[in-house]
């Protein structure tokens, strides 16, 4: 039950003094305001209060003095006080005790609290009307001996109410410590979650083939990812531990084009803003790099310093090279041809010509356009090839009467090269498509004479070996150096040396005839040293029901 | 002049010597079917050696040069011609299948008199050896 009461705040503060106001009325209490002790005293005196709340720290007279005065004022001394203190020095409960203050209340109060504690000294203060005992007590608080003489329920209730403040900043460092432990908690449970992403983005970079450094705004490495790692394991002397500026030496300094490294360097080493993507290739070891560099900023946009990505393009170089090669061997084989055929085209068209040079002429030009055929059908064939499309109606067959075919026709066309057969007496079943492996033996031996620039023996030998078909041709030509063999198969590929690099293909014919002996279930390999020649083999399942099957 | 007393072209009395180098048989028999019925004397050969060498032997008076042929290239072959001084006079048409930009120039800085990629018109073969059958021209 709020009990009604005038209450006079004496504070020097006037928004202190006002918040306390507007906090009294709101409850209903009835509340006038002194700026100081003296026109508290003349306030009471001209009308009485039922309850004055003081502030301790005041000019010229202080709380206490106020509460003293009070105290001993005959018409006065009934007025029970309450001093707001922040109760920050143990001395402050005596000096309270001592002024005869009823209470205090502790700064910065809570409110329910305030309202509660007010309510309590206006009850006890109506209880203990009547009898008062008035006594004199010495008290000893941290080593100074006190003398106070207020009523005993005075004491009393002065000495609970502090009890209950104790209990209650008990309480409030209870809610502290447990505020504490939570936020505690929750740092804890912030920095697992930032080590988490910490791990995750590491993870990302590790796992990325790119080679990602971090530079500070010194050029100072200060983070990079294993691909990188990895790289500067590659080159021993490369250490990139220094700054930026001496990196940039560094890699110069093994690059093919240091000059142009540099060039592309130098604004990144100036312009902390710079972003920019350059190619370059490390001299001895013929790999192409791309660094890409752009600035990187903090959370408020401030830069912080430079990424820097490699990335291997060796492949997509290759690919380009051959590329632009292949382009200019298509022109150049389809040209060739193209000439002939225009040129005695030309030349039939314009001439009186006898019957037999006519006749020549044609031939040729029939000839050249069927070169001309077989160039556009390797074309489609690896188009084919590359879009998955490459299928096979086998038929049984005998290996032996291609190769007899093919060798037969190749004697008559290239008299400068002697070519031999080796056949065993059987005939060599099979299950396959005719023409394709006319087209693989073709091109076995259009390769040993192409790549046989002197003439020269090529020998053509199969055999029967554990249920399987094995065919060799075998020239005494250029051979393939041991740096290129790798490639040998790869599609475009062309032996480079300068005894080679006039002879005329169009790098396809390796790879059609691996992909054409793969699809019959075989295997295709080759043995060569570069001066000594090549030898070309493959081998496929012999298929004894082929041989009977067309028997029938 | 040179003291050697190069005549070439001068006497109309001896046919010119046309060498044509290419490694393809059908080539070699086109452009000599387009010099056929003109006075020429026609030499051929196969490859980059064998041009050389009969350069340095017939001294000839045209030389139509392929560019990709076995052993040294048709380039080569150009380069040694003109840093040789007593073959540098020689004029030469390059006849190629390589068209491209890059070629053309290769070509030209290597100093060929003219540049005829393949398939070329008989009759630009044939006006560029009429033109040329006289000797370099500036």
């Amino acid at each position: 039950v709020n009990r009604i009461a005038d209450i006079l705040i004496v504070e020097d503060s006037p928004t202190q003094a006002a918040l306390l106001s507007h906090l009294l009325e709101r409850s209903g209490h009835r509340v006038r305001v002194a700026g100081n002790g003296q026109e508290a005293l003349a306030a009471l005196r001209e009308r009485a209060s039922d309850l004055v709340i003081t502030d301790v720290v005041m000019p010229e007279m202080d709380g206490y003095e106020l509460c003293e005065a009070i105290k001993s004022d005959e018409t006065l001394g009934e007025v029970p006080v309450i001093l707001l203190t922040s109760l920050s020095d143990p001395q402050d409960v005596i000096r309270s005790l001592q002024c005869g203050a009823d209470n205090f209340i502790r700064k910065p109060y809570d409110e329910r609290y305030l309202l509660s504690r007010i309510s309590n000294i206006l009850t006890s203060r109506e209880l203990r009307e009547g009898g008062k005992l008035q006594v004199g007590l010495a008290v000893y608080l941290a080593g100074d001996r006190h003398f106070i003489t207020s009523e005993r329920q005075q004491i009393l209730d002065f000495l609970l109410s502090t009890y209950e403040e104790v209990a209650q900043i008990n309480e409030e460092l209870a809610a502290k410590n447990a505020e504490l432990e939570a936020r505690q908690a929750e740092l804890e449970a912030e920095r697992e979650r930032a080590q988490e992403l910490v791990n995750v983005n590491r993870a990302v970079l590790d796992a990325g083939t790119d080679c990602i450094a971090l530079v500070d705004i010194e050029g100072k490495p200060f983070l990079n990812n294993a691909a990188f790692r990895r790289l500067l394991g590659e080159f021993p002397g490369l250490t990139l531990e220094g700054s930026l500026a001496e990196n940039v030496a560094a890699v110069s300094a093994v690059a093919s084009d240091p000059e142009g490294f540099r060039s592309f360097c130098h604004p990144l080493l100036e312009d902390p803003e710079f972003e920019g993507q350059y190619e370059f290739e490390l001299r001895d070891i013929r790999r192409w790099l791309r660094l890409a560099t752009m600035p990187v900023r903090d959370a408020s946009s401030a830069l912080i310093g430079r990424i820097i990505v490699l990335r291997e393009v060796t492949a997509e170089r290759e690919a380009e090279r051959l590329k632009t090669d292949l382009i200019a061997t298509v022109s150049h084989e389809l040209r060739t041809p193209l000439a002939s055929v225009l040129g005695f085209a030309e030349l039939l068209l314009a001439r009186e010509l006898d019957e037999a040079t006519s006749r020549r002429y044609v031939e040729t030009i029939a000839d050249q356009a069927k070169r001309l055929t077989g160039l556009v059908n390797d074309f489609l064939d690896l188009q084919r090839i590359e879009e998955g499309a490459f299928g096979l109606t086998p038929e049984p067959l005998d290996l032996g009467d291609i190769l007899r075919e093919e060798v037969e026709l190749f004697s008559s066309q290239f008299t400068a090269h002697v070519l031999t057969l080796d056949l065993p007496e059987e005939p060599l079943p099979m299950m396959g498509e005719p023409n394709r492996m006319s087209q693989v033996v073709a091109n076995l031996l259009s390769n040993a004479i192409k790549y046989s620039p002197e003439g020269g023996p090529v020998d053509v030998s199969a055999r029967e070996d554990n249920g399987l078909i094995e065919v060799a041709v075998r020239d005494q030509g250029l051979g393939i150096p041991d740096s290129q063999q790798e490639q040998v198969f790869t599609k475009f590929f062309r032996v480079d040396s300068t005894d080679t690099r006039q002879i005329g293909g169009t790098g396809l014919g390796l790879a059609l005839c691996r992909q054409i002996i793969e699809a019959h279930g075989g295997e295709i390999g080759f043995q060569s040293a570069e001066g000594e020649g090549s030898t070309f083999w493959f081998r496929l399942p012999r298929e004894p029901a082929a041989a009977s099957r067309s028997g029938e | 002049m040179p003291p050697s007393g190069d005549l070439r072209g001068q006497d109309p009395a001896s046919p010119s010597t046309v060498l044509i180098c290419d490694d393809e048989e059908v080539m070699r028999a086109l452009v000599r079917a387009v010099l056929e019925g003109e006075d020429y004397a026609i030499a051929e050969a196969r490859d980059g050696d064998e041009s050389l060498e009969l350069i340095r032997r017939l001294r000839p008076d045209l030389v139509i040069l392929d560019m990709m042929m076995p052993g040294r290239s048709g380039l080569e072959v150009l380069k040694e011609i003109r840093g040789d001084p007593e073959l540098a006079g020689t004029p030469v048409i390059m006849l190629t299948a390589r068209a491209q930009a890059s070629d053309r120039e290769a070509v030209s800085r290597a100093g060929a008199d003219r540049y005829l990629p393949k398939p070329f018109h008989l009759a630009d073969l044939a006006a560029a050896v009429g033109e040329l059958r006289g000797g370099r021209q500036a």
